[in-house]
């Protein structure tokens, strides 16, 4: 009688096996998009100060996927000499710190849905600073990318919420938004994003 | 005849050692359980223990507690409050790191482990947001509390709001240096205490 080995036995279940053991971690990781990919900015654009970016992302509200395309520039790091949107007259910030304006140029479609951004500067060691609206320090428009008398349509994210049809967004704007960091902080990255996991990000000369 | 009958054991003795083995395994299986830590364990979030005054490095940046104060009276920004125990302030000062963070977990944890939470508007704490990295936030809580709960008490903090996402993550826990002395002593205080404001930058030399 001819002896049949143990390889030979077995071959389906081994070659099953590898099948079996990526389905079953498939199948375990469902919350791997949701928790940890969506978490955070993971696929950067980027693009360097001075020079024109094409940026397009899609979000999402009532009526479903919602694209979003522009374009967007990063025009340099002026020191604040004011808040941006004039909540406040005047900056007064704590000792130890100072404003960073962020001059940003857009090119969009004036019915695109861009007030939902989030803006932050990174500084030499990685250490990141957000636009922040309410902090004690500073008042200031609550988004930092659009103007902010003529803040264009919204996101239709809660049924019954409806927002004042006011002056339409022109389709060529500049922002200059203020970020409170410390004084002896250099900003080497300024990032722009409408919700991970894209994001912009414009490296500092 | 001999080889007949050893032939017919042979399954049967099969059919058995299998049957043993998988016993052994899930008996063995279980003693193990028995010695690893619950699941309640090993979720539990890091304690972090520091005093008042002295610096405190966390996670997600350092957090020093100032002297607290208490009266039966509390002037706050949304009113004047009076209770029948004890009103404790306590001042903060955070300093985040890396990235922008909130406190938005603030509570006082009694000797007994009974836990009262501020954040609603007869306890009311506010840090106006997350705090700028490099940049100290000052705030202060005020939380009320039976008499007997002041002696020995503890302010927890941790960066989000529920308690059950504080899981493998670190939670700061103060010991305010209460007795009960000081809880007799503000239990009969009625000039109040005030709730200041949150500002960003250092606190002025008292």
């Amino acid at each position: 009688m001819n002896e049949v080995g143990w390889w030979r036995r077995n071959r389906w279940g081994l070659i099953g096996l590898p099948v079996v053991l990526l389905a079953a971690l498939a199948a375990s990781s469902y919350h791997v998009e949701d928790w940890w990919w969506l978490a955070r900015p993971r696929v950067a654009v980027p693009a360097t100060e001075g020079e024109w970016v094409h940026f397009t992302d899609i979000r999402y509200d009532r009526s479903g996927d919602v694209p979003i395309e522009l374009s967007a520039r990063l025009a340099g790091l002026e020191e604040a000499v004011e808040p941006f949107g004039g909540v406040d007259d005047e900056l007064n910030l704590p000792t130890g710190t100072k404003g960073v304006a962020v001059v940003l140029e857009f090119q969009v479609a004036a019915d695109m849905p861009l007030t939902a951004c989030r803006l932050s500067v990174v500084g030499a060691d990685g250490t990141e600073y957000a636009y922040q609206y309410a902090p004690p320090s500073i008042r200031q428009a609550p988004s930092p990318c659009v103007p902010p008398d003529r803040r264009g349509p919204e996101l239709d994210l809660f049924e019954g919420l409806e927002f004042a049809d006011g002056d339409p967004r022109p389709e060529e704007w500049a922002v200059r938004p203020v970020v409170v960091i410390p004084d002896d902080v250099e900003i080497v990255e300024v990032r722009l994003t409408w919700g991970p996991p894209r994001h912009l990000v414009f490296q500092v000369r | 005849m001999r080889h007949r009958r050893r032939a017919g054991w042979r399954p049967i003795m099969g059919t058995v050692s299998v049957g043993a083995l998988l016993v052994v395994a899930l008996a063995l299986g279980q003693a193990v359980e028995r010695f690893l830590p619950s699941r309640d364990d090993t979720l539990r979030p890091f304690e972090r223990a520091g005093v008042v005054g002295e610096p405190l490095s966390l996670r997600y940046g350092t957090i020093e507690v100032g002297q607290p104060d208490g009266s039966t009276v509390l002037h706050a920004p949304g009113g004047v409050y009076s209770t029948t125990g004890v009103y404790v302030v306590v001042p903060i000062t955070f300093t985040a790191k890396g990235e922008p963070q909130p406190l938005a977990y603030v509570a006082i944890r009694d000797a007994e482990g009974r836990v009262y939470r501020a954040g609603s508007r007869r306890n009311p704490w506010s840090m106006l947001g997350a705090a700028q990295p490099g940049i100290p936030r000052q705030a202060q809580i005020a939380v009320e509390l039976p008499v007997d709960a002041v002696a020995g008490a503890q302010v927890v903090l941790a960066p989000r709001p529920n308690d059950m996402d504080h899981r493998r993550d670190d939670v700061a826990v103060v010991d305010l240096g209460l007795t009960a002395t000081d809880a007799q002593e503000w239990a009969t205080d009625d000039d109040g205490v005030t709730l200041e404001p949150a500002y960003d930058g250092e606190r002025p030399p008292s």
